[in-house]
């Protein structure tokens, strides 16, 4: 019996970076699901359980990081490791976020290209 | 003349040699007629211990008309002691420096005096009482600065006589056994002889040189002979490693006893560099063996006023304790740089507090990998942080640390003109300790967990 493929939640906004990030991840051999803002990426990963979730910032409804406090504040939600994939810089608030809610990492985007994000989700899941 | 035919006839062969060779000789007398004495009236004395006895000398000009005489006698000033010295009435007496004297310390006496209308035939010219102060026998000689002056200034000497005084005490029997006289010596000097020596332990010997520089030879001549002044040439010769002269020189000087000095010779701009020998050879008037004298040196061509070996030799010391020193500097470097950037604990912060020391000094020593000590700098500037300017540890935090981390982090990317990406070691991911992860784009600060 083989192994259950990892599965990954992406929570993003902009179809151009979404689309491009579960594509090679599915072609990697994940498991995918995708969210286009906190409100749906909440429920998503409360629902699908993924093993680790790429959550944008700045997006409408519920931004990424009000999604990862109330997601912190689940049992299951609590130890999720998350990646911030973002272009704002780590002003004071994100920072208390990022103290307080502890996400795996806060990665520019613009610095990361897609087979770099591989290679760290590859270094913790695997 | 009948005569002297009959008596040639009755004669032999070998005895009219004889007669012919004695003939000549008394024909040659006459021209020894410059052949002046000085007499003493005894060639041998015998004296007891204390006692004081006199010494008549005269001279004997043998022909010539003669007018000043020097008489200049040695003796043994432990056996012997003048006590006085008397002239001749005729004599009028010199008495200056070098031409009177008396001296029982060094045993010299010197009288020099002159006869006014001159003298052709045997005349005293004083007479010298000694006192024998201790027992021994003493070969009193006339000096070879005595002198007996014809009417020309020239002496007429012919020889130095020597009187042996035999001092006896009285323990000693009263009869001796006769003691022969002594020859006369010869008046003229004794020859000179002279010995060249280069570089002596007192000067320094140079035995490199560059080419277009001089030679300095320490020369030092000793005349081993005669006391007089004497012209000396001396001759330089430098020799090639094939023995060929390639250099030479002379020069003389004029050497009473000894001569040191130092002699300089000018190596051409064109020698070629290799062992030389330079040999000193001496000419002299009246040179009956040869002195010569020689030393080795190396010529050697320079650079910038240091001799090419010495210069490979220190190049090679100066790349050696430059080696040394950009090892040891490597060191310090790496050991300073691990000391920089190796994470900075906390143990007696508050555990509450250690996490915002530790993410903050992670961060500044990211960020010094990255820019340097300008991160240092950088976070001295953050309001409300206070560090150690060295090593980059957080001494005190006196404002909201998320506020001072975004401010720090904030001004890096203003330092580096790009955002930064960071990451946080999760407490339950069994990462042990912090490390230092030098990923490209990646702050790393790895967190403990937080203690509500």
């Amino acid at each position: 019996m083989s192994e259950q493929p990892k599965k990954i939640l992406i929570v993003e906004d902009e179809e151009m970076i979404r689309k491009p990030y579960a594509d090679e991840l599915r072609d990697k051999g994940f498991s995918v699901a995708t969210a286009t803002n906190g409100q749906e990426g909440l429920e998503t990963a409360l629902r699908e359980k993924p093993d680790l979730i790429l959550l944008d910032i700045v997006m409408p409804v519920m931004n990424g990081m009000d999604m990862m406090k109330k997601l912190r504040a689940d049992d299951w939600g609590r130890k999720v490791p998350i990646i911030l994939l973002t272009n704002l810089s780590a002003n004071e608030n994100i920072i208390k976020g990022v103290i307080t809610d502890e996400p795996l990492y806060f990665l520019v985007k613009s610095d990361w290209s897609i087979k770099d994000v591989l290679e760290q989700i590859k270094k913790i899941l695997i | 003349m009948g005569n002297y035919l009959s008596i040639v006839k009755i004669l032999k062969p070998n005895l009219l040699f004889i007669a012919v060779s004695t003939f000549m000789l008394l024909a040659v007398l006459p021209l020894r007629a410059n052949a002046s004495l000085m007499v003493f009236q005894d060639q041998v004395i015998q004296v007891k211990l204390g006692e004081t006895f006199t010494m008549p000398a005269s001279i004997d000009p043998t022909g010539e008309k003669n007018y000043t005489v020097r008489l200049t006698l040695t003796f043994s000033a432990e056996v012997l002691e003048v006590v006085s010295f008397t002239f001749d009435k005729n004599w009028i007496a010199l008495s200056q420096s070098g031409y009177d004297l008396i001296d029982n310390q060094a045993g010299e006496l010197i009288k020099t005096a002159g006869f006014p209308a001159g003298f052709s035939q045997s005349v005293p010219f004083g007479t010298i009482t000694f006192r024998a102060k201790q027992a021994g026998e003493d070969v009193m000689t006339v000096g070879i600065k005595s002198f007996i002056l014809n009417a020309k200034s020239q002496s007429t000497l012919e020889s130095r006589p020597q009187i042996v005084v035999n001092v006896t005490d009285n323990a000693q029997p009263q009869i001796l056994p006769p003691i022969k006289p002594l020859p006369d010596l010869p008046v003229s000097e004794q020859p000179n002889l002279f010995d060249v020596q280069l570089g002596t332990s007192s000067t320094n010997l140079v035995t490199r040189i560059a080419p277009g520089e001089q030679l300095p030879i320490a020369v030092k001549l000793t005349n081993f002979g005669s006391q007089q002044r004497v012209d000396v040439t001396i001759n330089y010769r430098v020799l090639d490693a094939n023995n060929k002269a390639v250099l030479t020189g002379s020069e003389t000087v004029a050497v009473e006893t000894t001569a040191s000095f130092i002699k300089l010779m000018q190596i051409p701009h064109d020698f070629s560099s290799g062992q030389y020998t330079v040999e000193t050879s001496i000419a002299y008037p009246g040179q009956k063996v040869p002195a010569t004298s020689s030393y080795q040196f190396s010529v050697e061509r320079k650079f910038a006023g240091i001799f090419l070996s010495d210069l490979t030799f220190y190049g090679i010391i100066l790349l050696l304790v430059g080696i040394i020193f950009a090892v040891i500097s490597r060191l310090i470097m790496k050991k300073r740089r691990i000391g920089r950037f190796t994470p900075h604990e906390y143990p007696k912060i508050p555990a509450r507090d250690r996490m915002f020391y530790e993410m903050i000094s992670d961060i500044i020593m990211q960020m010094r990998y990255r820019v340097g000590d300008k991160a240092v700098d950088i976070a001295n500037n953050v309001e409300g942080l206070i560090i150690e300017q060295d090593s980059g540890r957080v001494l005190e935090i006196k404002k909201a640390p998320a506020q001072i981390i975004a401010l720090l982090i904030s001004n890096y990317e203003k330092s580096l003109n790009q955002k930064i990406s960071f990451a946080f070691g999760r407490h339950d991911q069994a990462i042990k300790g912090r490390k230092l992860i030098e990923d490209k784009n990646l702050v790393v600060v790895r967190k403990h967990k937080i203690n509500n």
